[in-house]
């Protein structure tokens, strides 16, 4: 067993066949107990189970490291399925645990099984899956690839068929503007929970942008915007477009035209109930994959401006120098990957403001034309 | 939809119920020990989390004197010692930059003066628009003279005005009997509006307290069996294993059944026994509970005596050390007849809880620091079995945990491994911390962003307080007129006086072991 420093501990992984993955399961529960009969035994606290998929082994090892602080905080039983060339069968498993010492020494355990699969053999996955998934449980599929999950050649479907709830990170996407037109039309289309993680990183955009220009403290500001420039830093275009698409979805813009000014430039023309409004977006070269700087003016009888930075230390500030409001400031702290999926796995039910959101960036997809940009 | 998601479109879908407008948060006796141990680092919580409106700031208001350097200093070491997260060094400017103090006497009406001088040179630095919490962290007796200056010197907006508002938070006890709780609430009445007034209970702002809500109205399973059908008794404990320690001076005009019964205890029950709310309006819950008050059997003068047991923890041990008696404890009378412990049998007189008793025990220095409601449920008629009349079966119940390790446990019988049919109870459990792992928010974090935000679900309105009192009331006539000299006593560290087992006891019940 290996112990971390947070108390966890983990059994080490034991290579199994397919057809024992239960049976594996089953010897270490008996293990586990054996070993706490002289304590208080062992018992399982389990939320769910939880497929992640990876197309790298690169991928997978980032996320076999998070694994045992994410059950920690969402017990599961999770399957790690990762896409290479396994040296001998073409579906591979090794089963583990991962327990947690609490008081009186008892553990709470959640199961961990590793799947490689050779590519070819998507289709068989679902059998290998379904018979493994605890019955009465919730089924999430983490799409822990930077691949759109439609364009994955078959595998998100058939690890999609299985889950109740899916959740992807549009961040780091290679082809923004192709991911967003191809996922937006996979989510239009699903009755289940789709979450982008995206969403979750521009919540302090969201809180800072409610509570700065609410109507209270800056009156008229919000009807009146006639101008934002965005500046987001490598990869995270995504997440400007989401944030222009959830302002747009709840301030009632329709996005009229876009055009791409360079490989680093965009922009769109939406027309808004009091009139027309430029959206500029802009990628520095560098930096983190934030939305990074916000700037918007309005207009009507108490013209003003807004400027927003995401400092490096992790702040969201409105910067008094750029800006007709007082200065304002929250917290937006790095959330651990797995501790955004633990909270999202949380959320199992469908998120009409992120779906109204895609929505206005599909429709922002298709004034753009068809010229990508990273 | 409220009214904040409908004028601020950018809030909907925000995490928070409501969002917490920006404000400042005047804490009178900001120096001293609740702001240390647990406002301040509520408030520190908060900003870590990044919860708190981006415009606000902290005044604390105090005797003490003391300059804003200093209150940061004060509040660091609150925060060190008794924030839930850790303090972050990074984070700390962020949050100390926001802590004001200013110096005053709370009968003095040139401080008040002073302190909206005060508040109006803040304000204006963190573009908060004249909203204001006022949280009084003081002693009860100054409840009504610090609300009555607040008004004198126009630091309270009209109760129309959205924005700016006023906010009061009131701290509990709110009076020590039924006449002083309506004198209180009359003077906030004659200051605030009752919309504008928060009394604060923070047992209603602990997790598992809200999940009892959620447990009885969110699963089918248990609701169908709430009731006097199937519901053989309740059992509410709120035990402390620490002895009177620095709060006799208060603790001795107030007693266990001030101290604990009157205000969470009653509350507990009401969430434990209210009928399902139509809608989750604060109005609507707090009619609700407030109903179960109204329904609680009156108890006369003569039934005290047969319905409730107070007593005295005597000389005993605390984890093996020897500790005294309440009597030889410091700062209090040595003929003092305080109950440090009241047991009572209580009766909710309609329809769903005809005829159930629910048994309620709290006091000082009891084997160990735990709160739980336990609901037991009927036995299993004496057939198959539950046959043998030598060895009963043990009743199912379910235990919620309220603190420490919330959570809650169901007991249940199951056939042990063997060929033979042999039945044992199992107890199967939940607990919070171990399933969801992380911490949860204190009491105190959840309540102060509820009354930046104006939702009063978890507060107590006037007429609950003093519905409560009103039952109260006639026990504590009867003590008086009893003028008895000697309580019961038990040994510290023992599960209470044999009175109490008698009490339970004579029903043919008892005690559960905690």
């Amino acid at each position: 067993m290996n112990e971390s420093s947070s108390g966890s501990v983990s059994t080490s992984a034991t290579r199994v066949n397919v057809a024992d993955i239960e049976l594996a399961l089953n010897r270490l529960w008996d293990a586990l107990h054996e070993e706490g009969q002289a304590e208080h035994g062992v018992t399982r606290a389990c939320m769910s189970n939880v497929i992640i998929a990876c197309l790298t082994e690169e991928q997978a090892h980032d996320v076999s490291n998070r694994i045992p602080r994410l059950v920690e905080r969402h017990p599961a039983r999770v399957f790690l399925l990762t896409a290479c060339a396994p040296q001998g069968n073409s579906i591979e498993a090794e089963v583990s645990a991962h327990c947690r010492r609490t008081e009186g020494s008892k553990q709470l355990c959640s199961e961990h099984v590793d799947i490689r699969f050779d590519p070819a053999v998507v289709e068989r996955l679902g059998s290998v899956l379904r018979p493994l998934l605890i019955g009465d449980l919730p089924t999430a599929l983490w799409w822990a690839s930077n691949q759109p999950p439609p364009l994955s050649d078959g595998l998100f479907d058939t690890l999609a068929e299985l889950a109740d709830q899916v959740i992807y990170d549009s961040v780091g996407w290679p082809n923004p503007a192709e991911g967003v037109r191809a996922m937006t039309r996979w989510v239009m289309g699903e009755s289940r929970p789709v979450f982008n993680l995206a969403w979750r990183y521009l919540k302090p955009w969201r809180r800072i942008l409610a509570q700065v220009l609410d109507p209270r403290v800056a009156p008229g500001a919000l009807q009146n915007i006639d101008s934002i420039r965005i500046e987001h830093g490598p990869h995270a275009l995504p997440m400007a477009w989401l944030l222009i698409g959830w302002l747009a979805a709840r301030l009632q813009w329709k996005p009229q035209k876009g055009e791409v000014h360079s490989g680093s430039e965009l922009g769109w023309s939406f027309q808004t109930p009091r009139g027309a409004l430029r959206v500029h977006i802009h990628r520095s070269s560098e930096g983190m994959a934030q939305v990074r700087k916000l700037n918007l003016e309005w207009q009507g009888a108490v013209p003003g401006r807004a400027g927003f930075l995401y400092g490096d230390d992790h702040w969201l500030l409105l910067l008094p120098e750029e800006s007709t409001l007082p200065a304002a400031s929250i917290p937006a702290r790095e959330v651990p990957m797995e501790m955004m999926i633990a909270a999202q796995l949380a959320h199992r039910s469908k998120d009409p403001l992120f779906e109204q959101s895609i929505a206005v960036a599909q429709i922002m997809a298709g004034v753009l034309g068809k010229r990508a940009t990273r | 939809m409220s009214a904040e998601e409908i004028t601020n479109p950018l809030a909907v879908g925000l995490s928070e119920p409501v969002l917490p407008q920006p404000c400042s948060l005047v804490i009178f006796g900001g120096a001293g020990d609740l702001s240390r141990r647990k406002l301040l680092p509520a408030i520190y919580n908060l900003g870590l989390d990044g919860v708190l409106p981006a415009n606000f700031a902290v005044l604390g208001f105090s005797v003490e004197e003391m300059d804003d350097a200093g209150y940061r200093g004060f509040a660091w070491q609150g925060v060190e010692r008794f924030s839930r997260q850790a303090l972050d060094e990074e984070h700390w400017p962020n949050y100390e930059r926001q802590l004001f103090f200013q110096s005053g006497s709370f009968d003095d009406p040139a401080a008040y003066k002073a302190l909206k001088q005060r508040l109006e040179e803040i304000e204006p630095q963190f573009g908060i628009p004249g909203n204001r919490v006022f949280y009084l962290a003081i002693p009860p007796r100054f409840i009504g003279m610090c609300a009555q200056h607040l008004k004198a010197a126009g630091l309270i907006q009209d109760e129309t005005s959205d924005v700016p508002f006023s906010r009061i938070i009131v701290e509990k006890p709110i009076g020590r009997d039924l006449q002083s709780a309506e004198e209180v609430n009359e003077i906030l009445g004659e200051c605030f509006a009752e919309r504008q007034i928060y009394r604060i209970d923070h047992y209603l702002g602990k997790e598992t307290v809200q999940n009892i809500l959620v447990m009885r109205f969110g699963n089918a399973i248990f609701e169908p069996l709430w009731n006097s059908k199937h519901i053989d008794h309740v059992q509410i404990t709120v035990a402390e294993a620490e002895g009177v320690g620095t709060r006799a001076g208060y603790f001795e005009g107030a007693g266990a059944l001030r101290d604990m019964v009157q205000n969470h205890i009653l509350q507990l029950l009401s969430l434990v026994a209210m009928e399902p709310p139509w809608c989750m309006d604060a109005d609507v819950i707090r009619d609700h509970r407030l109903d179960v008050l109204h329904c609680l059997r009156p108890l006369n003068i003569e039934d005290v005596e047969s319905h409730v047991v107070r007593a005295q923890y005597a000389h005993g041990f605390f984890q093996g050390d020897d500790v005294p008696g309440y009597r030889r404890e410091e700062g209090v009378a040595s003929d003092s007849t305080t109950e440090s412990y009241v047991a009572l049998r209580m009766f909710i007189d309609n329809w769903r809880w005809a005829g159930v008793p629910f048994y309620i025990r709290t006091g000082k220095r009891l084997p160990k620091r735990v709160s739980e409601i336990a609901v037991q449920f009927k036995d299993v008629p004496n057939i198959l079995f539950n046959s043998d009349k030598q060895q009963p079966l043990d009743p199912n119940v379910l235990a919620l945990r309220i603190q420490p390790d919330e959570g809650l446990s169901l007991r249940i019988a199951t056939k042990m491994p063997g060929s033979r049919v042999k039945i044992y109870p199992v107890k199967m459990d939940f607990r919070y911390g171990s399933t969801f792992g992380g911490q949860s928010p204190e009491a105190y974090e959840r309540l102060l962003l509820d009354v930046m935000a104006g939702d009063a679900t978890l507060f107590m309105r006037r007429d609950a307080v003093e519905a409560s009192w009103r039952w109260i009331q006639p026990l504590l006539d009867a003590w008086d007129q009893g003028n008895k000299r000697w309580l019961p006593e038990y040994p510290a560290g023992t599960w209470g006086p044999v009175e109490a087992d008698r009490l339970i006891e004579d029903d043919g019940r008892r005690w559960r072991v905690l």
